[in-house]
């Protein structure tokens, strides 16, 4: 990633955070944008996957789908 | 320390509780045991960040009386646990290994805090980890990087670093660990003992700090298989103050240990677990030597093509970027400058996070555990590597004053994390020793809410093998 790259991704996070009532200094946020392009291929990874068929998981019972419910779990 | 008290210290608690029941072995002599080992080794190894001396001792003569009196609880009566620093003990501070909570008092008790008081077992201190559990080799710039016992330079792994190195050392019998991505079976792996992930909902959150809500998991981690069985027995079941709480009957998990793995189908994945460009050649034969002997004694072994299973790791790592964020968000507003960078660095990445990056993973995560259920279905267990590569040092999993990246231990939780997406029960006992005597963890991932027989099969490895008798190479 370029310097003018990172640079472009740590104004998004500043931007970000200033919206979310979080501030970020410009240098925690180059820390936090080279973090970030650290991860970029796990987000293209998860993006290229054929999940089109398929509703999100349950986030409170992530094993429900695969016939493993613990049937009558008010969740 | 006498060799006596040395021999005390590294019993298990599965020879260990008929004693304490007997009235052979004191509970009061193993506290004072922990406490004399603690006062001794820790300054070395920094696996702890509190330790209750008085009121273990209390516990422990409480203990010894009402076992004497013919009330003995169970078999962790009397057996003194450590407490990741991020379980509530009312009264006492939670920290989760950062500066931003130095003054968090717990009002009340963590459920499973609740449930190893109600055992009798002692707890006697909080253990060290990674800040905020946000983190895989173990180091933490704030509280101090826990030791690995085998070699004080490496790494113990994280994020349940000081879990993992108070166990090894023996220290404590048992400690609580939390799993996002791996942070109870990395340590154990690299420590060289036994650790459970349970199955996602299984073991209650409550009094619990989060990281990521949907992937948290909570377990034991013991020096063999059959003491995780014992914790669970305590750990497990419903608790309604817990939204992801299951209602699944809780079985006696140490009915099933003695077994054995005849009859058992154990699954070998063809891709990625075993694949050169990802693991280090001194695992893989560790790992392969260990599957050798489960089939040279009844277990059939069941190659399993798998050409998608590397995306599990990625799954895991947008979802928990997103949930950290969201967890950290108020506290992030407050108390920035308490976070160490590299933590604070990793939970602001994900700001500008679009809301759909985190729905698509979401979404991965069902295609990918349909696609473990299937090719798992003919199956009991997985076998694989519990981390792909060798402990590194501590230096080399420190980023450099003013970068947020180390040189090393991205690699740390490709296997585990696969397992924090599925949901599904998944437990790391050593295997075997490298060429500088670092422990080697074999990972046995099974069913969902089918942990005895993941408990069954390490059990049954444990006595084949040997290797969890190993003592690491300090002595108080």
């Amino acid at each position: 990633m370029t310097d003018l790259d990172n640079d472009q991704r740590a104004r998004k996070i500043v931007a970000a955070g200033t919206r979310a009532g979080v501030p970020i200094s410009e240098e925690h946020a180059q820390l936090a944008a080279t973090w970030g392009e650290s991860l970029d291929p796990a987000f293209e990874a998860v993006r290229a996957i054929d999940y089109q068929q398929h509703e999100p998981s349950n986030v409170f019972n992530p094993v429900a789908h695969v016939g493993e419910s613990d049937g009558g779990n008010e969740r | 320390m006498s060799v006596d008290r040395e021999a005390l210290a590294f019993e298990s608690i599965h020879d260990l509780a008929p004693k304490i029941k007997d009235g052979s072995v004191s509970p009061v002599e193993i506290t004072e045991t922990a406490l004399e080992r603690i006062a001794a080794l820790d300054p070395q190894l920094n696996a702890f960040l509190d330790v209750w001396h008085e009121e273990s001792l209390d516990l422990a003569a409480q203990a010894e009386r009402e076992i004497a009196q013919g009330n003995y609880r169970g078999p962790m009566h009397g057996i003194p646990v450590g407490l990741k620093d991020l379980v509530d003990v009312a009264g006492k501070t939670t920290t989760g290994g950062s500066k931003v909570l130095q003054s968090n008092v717990a009002a009340a008790n963590a459920t499973i805090t609740d449930r190893l008081n109600h055992a009798g077992a002692i707890n006697i201190g909080k253990t060290n980890l990674v800040e905020f559990a946000f983190g895989s080799a173990g180091v933490n710039p704030y509280t101090g990087d826990a030791h690995n016992p085998w070699d004080m330079d490496k790494i113990t792994g994280g994020s349940s670093s000081g879990s993992g190195a108070a166990v090894s050392a023996g220290l404590v019998y048992a400690a609580i660990g939390s799993d996002t991505g791996g942070s109870i079976r990395m340590p154990a792996s690299l420590c060289g003992i036994a650790g459970l992930k349970p199955t996602y909902g299984r073991v209650p959150r409550t009094g619990v700090l989060d990281l990521c809500w949907s992937c948290d998991h909570v377990g034991p981690m013991t020096r063999r298989t059959a003491d995780c069985a014992h914790m669970m027995n305590v750990l497990a079941g419903h608790d309604p103050q817990d939204i992801a709480s299951s209602t699944q009957p809780v079985p006696d998990f140490a009915a099933d240990l003695e077994k054995g793995v005849d009859g058992l189908r154990i699954g070998v994945p063809e891709h990625y677990f075993f694949d050169p460009d990802v693991v280090d050649p001194e695992v893989d034969a560790a790992v392969k030597a260990a599957i050798a002997l489960l089939e040279r004694n009844g277990a059939e072994i069941v190659s399993i093509p798998m050409d998608w299973v590397s995306q599990g790791r990625s799954i895991n790592v947008v979802i928990t970027l997103a949930e950290a964020t969201a967890v950290h968000e108020k506290l992030l507003a407050e108390h920035a400058d308490d976070y160490t960078p590299a933590v604070r660095s990793r939970i602001q990445s994900a700001m500008a996070m679009p809301a759909v990056d985190y729905v698509r993973a979401q979404r991965a995560r069902r295609w990918f555990s349909e696609k473990m259920a299937e090719a798992t279905k003919d199956v009991d267990v997985l076998a694989t590597p519990s981390v792909p590569v060798l402990t590194h040092t501590i230096a080399e999993c420190t980023p450099p004053p003013g970068e947020a990246i180390a040189d090393k231990g991205a690699e740390i939780p490709l296997f585990t994390s696969i397992f924090d997406v599925t949901g599904e029960p998944s437990l790391s006992v050593v295997c075997g020793f490298d060429s500088s005597e670092m422990p080697i963890g074999l990972m046995i991932t099974g069913h969902a809410f089918d942990e005895s027989t993941v408990l069954r099969v390490g059990h049954a490895y444990e006595e084949l093998a040997g290797w969890h008798n190993r003592r690491p190479p300090i002595t108080a």
